[in-house]
């Protein structure tokens, strides 16, 4: 096999294309930092007019997403945490995979034939193997992060 | 600088004395790499610096064990070893001896860089065997022994051709990491004197007809509103969220179209939840 290169210029070439592989790993410039919990609030109001008002926290990091949200509704609590991994990541985009899902109750605090499609959307993120594509929107405020859910049309931003 | 040269059966070789690396490619294309001893690598060096040319045993011994001392067996056994690398120890045409002088390297056998590598190796080639006696003198060999250095060889070893096919491996994979296939969302985004509007959409003529409806309808919000504000239509649900100028973050859902964006905006950035 023959090459248009000289013999000298073999074995730097092949370390300087792994040398960049190597850096855009190391440095990956994101949009959130990784480790820092995140948290925020929300309200959503329901098509019954309830308001269902939630505390949510977020933390990515090692390969690993764990939401954990606390929501309330005319006075009844309900608390729920995801973990996930990661199973594809650049810049502006994390694709998670749910492994673990911990519910303090069953059944949703909203009454699912009066906000069905909420019901329905909420099942397919609570179960172990679900993919979820958080797409991260770029904030002028480092200390927040915001993204949108595909999978559940969701629109967040969180604050550290 | 490495050197190129024929050896027995249409064999090719490529010594690069850097490196010490004998690299020989058969004429089926079959390369053998090989890392010549110290002494070998020396005195291949020596004699095919000026192919051609009779250098004498105590010049070999000075550049091949310029270190230390050795006995003159060490050349000879050094000259066996070599000759017996190059396929070279029965009929020592290769590395000619020349009597009562000394050894030198058969200038007919190194090949012109420039020349195809490959198709040489496709010739059945047996260097001639020039007679001892018809040498040149070292002081004319200027004139009639091409140069035997060739130029830089652009011959790809098996261990560069390993990884280079690893190195692809590793940019596939990056290229991957940093290019999977990712749904995307398009933003619109407007500037009202430090409240700060995008408007989020699967493709960016919905992105912009949502920003066009919010900009209508937050135009009689007061101007001492600031923050950033990202507004969503899910399915006729509206989203809001917002990070306020005290760096908190809020998120409005609401499960209708009718609303107005206006007030979701303002509650959004200054009700508590």
């Amino acid at each position: 096999m023959k090459f248009g290169v000289p013999q000298a210029i073999h074995w730097p070439l092949i370390g300087l294309i792994n040398a960049l592989c190597i850096f855009s790993f190391v440095y990956s410039p994101s949009h959130y930092m990784e480790n820092t919990s995140y948290q925020t609030k929300s309200r959503q109001w329901l098509e019954d007019l309830n308001q269902l008002n939630t505390e949510e926290y977020l933390t990515i990091g090692h390969g690993r997403l764990t939401g954990t949200t606390l929501e309330s509704l005319n006075g009844k609590i309900r608390n729920a945490t995801i973990s996930a991994n990661i199973i594809g990541e650049n810049n502006t985009h994390v694709e998670i995979k749910v492994s673990n899902i911990k519910l303090s109750q069953d059944n949703e605090l909203f009454a699912i034939e009066k906000t069905p499609d909420l019901f329905f959307r909420r099942q397919y993120v609570l179960q172990e193997g679900a993919i979820l594509n958080y797409e991260l929107i770029p904030t002028q405020d480092k200390n927040a992060v915001c993204f949108y859910i595909h999978e559940l049309g969701r629109l967040r931003c969180m604050n550290h | 600088m490495s050197y190129t040269f024929k050896l027995k059966n249409g064999a090719v070789a490529v010594f690069d004395p850097d490196s010490a690396m004998l690299s020989i490619t058969t004429p089926h294309g079959d390369v053998q790499n090989s890392t010549l001893g110290r002494a070998e690598s020396r005195l291949l060096d020596l004699l095919l610096m000026e192919p051609g040319v009779t250098k004498s045993r105590d010049e070999i011994i000075e550049y091949t064990w310029n270190d230390r001392v050795v006995a003159s067996g060490s050349l000879n056994q050094t000259v066996f070893s070599l000759r017996n690398i190059l396929n070279d120890s029965r009929d020592h045409e290769i590395l000619m001896t020349v009597p009562r002088r000394g050894y030198c390297f058969n200038r007919h056998c190194v090949v012109d860089a420039a020349a195809d590598v490959p198709a040489l190796s496709e010739q059945t080639v047996q260097p001639p065997a020039p007679i001892p006696g018809q040498l040149p003198p070292p002081g004319s060999d200027g004139l009639l022994a091409p140069s035997g250095k060739t130029n830089k060889s652009t011959r790809i070893t098996k261990a560069q051709l390993i990884a280079y096919i690893v190195t692809l491996a590793v940019v596939a994979f990056t290229v991957f990491q940093f290019d999977f296939d990712a749904p995307g969302i398009e933003i619109s985004s407007v500037d009202k004197d430090g409240l700060v509007i995008h408007a989020v959409g699967s493709d960016l003529a919905e992105a912009q007809a949502l920003m066009d409806l919010s900009v209508k309808q937050t135009e009689q919000l007061p101007p001492n509103l600031k923050g950033q504000v990202w507004i969503n239509l899910y399915k006729a649900n509206y989203s809001v969220s917002c990070i306020r100028q005290d760096q908190s973050t809020a998120n409005l859902q609401l499960n209708s179209s009718e609303r107005d964006l206006a007030l979701m905006i303002r509650q959004c950035l200054e009700v508590t939840l």
